[in-house]
């Protein structure tokens, strides 16, 4: 029999074990300690058994959560410890590998008891800040803003955040990329040409980052970010129940959570998180951007 | 009649499980686990609140709050009445029994 070759990864503070190539991840430490995480190809079935909840694309199943992608693949998530992928034989690897990182490993941190926020992070040597909002309100073109002003990246897509024993709420860094629009590429005086798509039909680009970290941090502030169509740059921090509904808000893949029934935990890491940190909700105009002061703004306001 | 039934003054309430609560700011942050929806609560609420933690009735609710604050009797049971509907309607308290008579 074939040794399946196995690729050792670092994500989201898991050693991870692969079958399939993820060329945007971290290389792990090989041979090091069992994984935390082992990706393999496999069959996949179609439907769960005594599913429990079910979305369009989605059942979940006691600790197994099914992802269905048209023309992608599916996904068997189990027990936080093992994802099993059946490509489509047409789909294109780079949509495997995007729910692969994406939508199937947001299941398996939630099964893990992480809870991954949707937003980008950032961080000085000291602490982190996180962006989150809608899909272009401009998350990831802030992270690459602060990337080229000295600031480490520490995601872009899913901030894995625990508390653990000490209560404090950290994030963990995810992989050393950029994913940006190719209008946001232009923003920040790039090229397109010159970055890997990202995905086979979206004008998306992957933008490496220099300044990556490896060991988690704690989140100082979490910006929320809204576009307007009058006023200009606007922030405000928000209080008391308003923090923890913009956080929970933004979690990633929420109805995976409830879905699971896991709220009980995510309340205790919710409120960590908004006691611990400033939740300031961000309003810029739709048009222009204003990215330098934007940036300017929110890098006073957190790490003054 | 469809929908939560309106809550009034003979109507016996009590916090509803599946809620946890905590305290942020210094308000009362509550979480309906089935929502993962986020409710807070301000102080004369919390007041309110905490005097339902087991069955009461709407009207004896009433008076232990015409004693603790400088309210009317009828805008107490108005308002008191409206928010606990409120509460009703999006599953936060149970109604335990009307109350005879």
């Amino acid at each position: 029999m074939r040794e399946a070759v196995r690729y050792q990864y670092d994500a989201f503070g898991l050693h991870i074990a692969s079958e399939i190539e993820c060329p945007q991840l971290r290389a792990g430490e090989p041979g090091n300690s069992s994984p935390d995480l082992v990706i393999c190809r496999g069959t996949v079935p179609h439907e769960l058994e005594h599913a429990q909840e079910q979305g369009s694309i989605y059942q979940i199943s006691g600790e197994h959560l099914l992802l269905n992608i048209e023309r992608v693949g599916r996904y068997l998530v189990s027990e936080g410890r093992a994802i099993t992928v059946e490509p489509d034989p047409a789909g294109d690897e780079r949509d495997v590998r995007l729910f692969l990182l994406g939508s199937a490993m947001g299941a398996l941190l939630h099964q893990r008891g992480v809870w991954p926020l949707h937003g980008s992070a950032v961080a000085s040597e000291r602490k982190a800040i996180i962006f989150v909002g809608a899909s272009g309100c401009g998350k990831s073109t802030l992270a690459g803003a602060f990337h080229q002003r000295g600031f480490r990246v520490l995601s872009d897509d899913i901030c894995a955040i625990t508390t653990g024993e000490s209560g404090i709420a950290q994030v963990w860094p995810a992989y050393p990329r950029l994913s940006l629009w190719a209008d946001a590429v232009s923003k920040l005086r790039s090229d397109p040409g010159s970055h890997q798509r990202a995905h086979s039909e979206q004008e998306k680009y992957e933008f490496p980052v220099q300044h990556f970290t490896s060991g988690p941090m704690a989140v100082a502030a979490v910006y929320s970010l809204y576009t307007s169509d009058q006023g200009g740059l606007c922030l405000t921090p928000l209080k008391g129940f308003a923090k923890a509904q913009e956080l929970t808000a933004n979690t990633y893949r929420l109805p995976f959570l409830t879905g699971m029934r896991r709220g009980q935990q995510h309340f205790q890491q919710a409120l960590a998180l908004a006691q611990q940190a400033r939740v300031v909700s961000v309003t810029r105009p739709r048009q222009p951007f204003l990215l330098d002061e934007l940036a300017d703004l929110i890098e006073r306001d957190a790490f003054r | 009649m469809n929908g939560p039934a309106a809550v009034k003054l003979n109507t016996i309430v009590v916090q509803t499980k599946n809620l946890l609560t905590s305290d942020l700011d210094g308000e009362t942050v509550m979480m309906n686990l089935n929502k993962a929806a986020y409710y807070g609560l301000d102080s004369t609420a919390q007041r309110i609140w905490n005097l339902i933690a087991s069955p009461r009735r709407v009207a004896d609710l009433c008076d232990q709050l015409i004693a603790e604050y400088a309210v009317e009797r009828a805008s107490c049971e108005q308002e008191v009445c409206a928010f606990l509907s409120e509460l009703n309607q999006e599953g936060l308290i149970q109604i335990v029994a009307e109350a005879g008579g």
